[in-house]
């Protein structure tokens, strides 16, 4: 789990552009909208192409993403339970 | 680092950017978007929180009586041929959203705006050099001619590795423009700026 919340976190700085930010500046029980990183829609849509091009999972329903993709910690456990 | 009349010299730095992290930190705000946002952006939110840290001189206007007007040489080229390089490889062929946003150099007066809640009129020109007069020509007759009492006026560019920033504060009431405060010669002289790095534009 470790790793792969590591993991994550290099992609949502790689994805995300956050040229300056590091590993550890991100919180990984941190609400990732909003407050926390603070991303928003557009944001949430690299998020969702990181998701299939990385981890080959798809996220059709759009209530479900918010859940998983409330923070680092929420997505890495979505990703272990598929 | 900073001078009376407001300037501040970069350090010469090959940390990839991590100076600006540093003077963000220093600030002791929380703004999470400001990591999101391109180079030049990052610039010109640095040097307006710089410029205002200890003076919020602007709260005292309603949001929609504080014009922003900007002007750089470059546009967004720095961000461009970023977004460029995302699509060029036909077989690699994956367009960031994150980056494709800042593919207009206005945006800086949208975050400025977002920062500040700010809502007057702003503009953005593309002149290869600061044209004081012109900048200085345009502010007034905001001042004059609409409901705007103040102007954040500024000069912002960032292309490879060269960086300049400058912004000024301009208010009607206390720079009375019939006492010819807000010419192109005080423009160039008042002004708090970021410069940094092998070239200065």
């Amino acid at each position: 789990m470790e790793d792969l919340i590591r993991k994550l976190k290099e992609g949502i700085i790689e994805v995300l552009n956050l040229e300056e930010m590091e590993i550890g500046d991100i919180d990984t029980d941190a609400p990732l909208f909003n407050e926390g990183l603070g991303l928003d829609s557009i944001d949430a849509l690299e998020l969702i192409v990181m998701m299939e091009k990385e981890y080959g999972l798809k996220i059709d329903d759009p209530k479900k993403g918010k859940e998983i993709f409330y923070s680092v910690k929420t997505m890495a456990e979505f990703i272990t339970k598929k | 680092m900073f001078t009376d009349e407001g300037q501040f010299e970069f350090p010469a730095f090959d940390d990839d950017g991590k100076s600006f992290k540093h003077l963000y930190k220093q600030l002791g705000i929380d703004y999470p978007k400001f990591y999101k946002m391109n180079r030049l952006c990052k610039l010109v939110f640095l040097t307006t929180e710089y410029l205002f840290k200890n003076n919020n001189a602007f709260n005292k206007y309603p949001p929609d009586e504080v014009a922003m007007v900007f002007s750089n040489a470059n546009s967004s080229l720095d961000t461009d041929t970023k977004h460029v390089k995302s699509i060029t490889d036909k077989e690699n062929y994956f367009p960031k959203p994150a980056v494709f946003v800042y593919t207009l150099p206005n945006i800086l007066l949208g975050e400025i705006s977002i920062r500040h809640k700010l809502n007057g009129e702003n503009n953005f020109f593309i002149t290869e050099n600061f044209e004081a007069e012109f900048m200085a020509g345009y502010a007034t007759n905001l001042l004059n001619t609409t409901k705007h009492k103040a102007c954040i006026l500024g000069r912002a560019d960032y292309l490879g590795d060269a960086f300049d920033s400058s912004v000024f504060f301009i208010e009607a009431a206390t720079n009375p423009l019939k006492e010819d405060v807000l010419t192109a010669e005080n423009l160039e002289r008042k002004f708090y700026t970021f410069a940094g790095h092998k070239n200065k534009y």
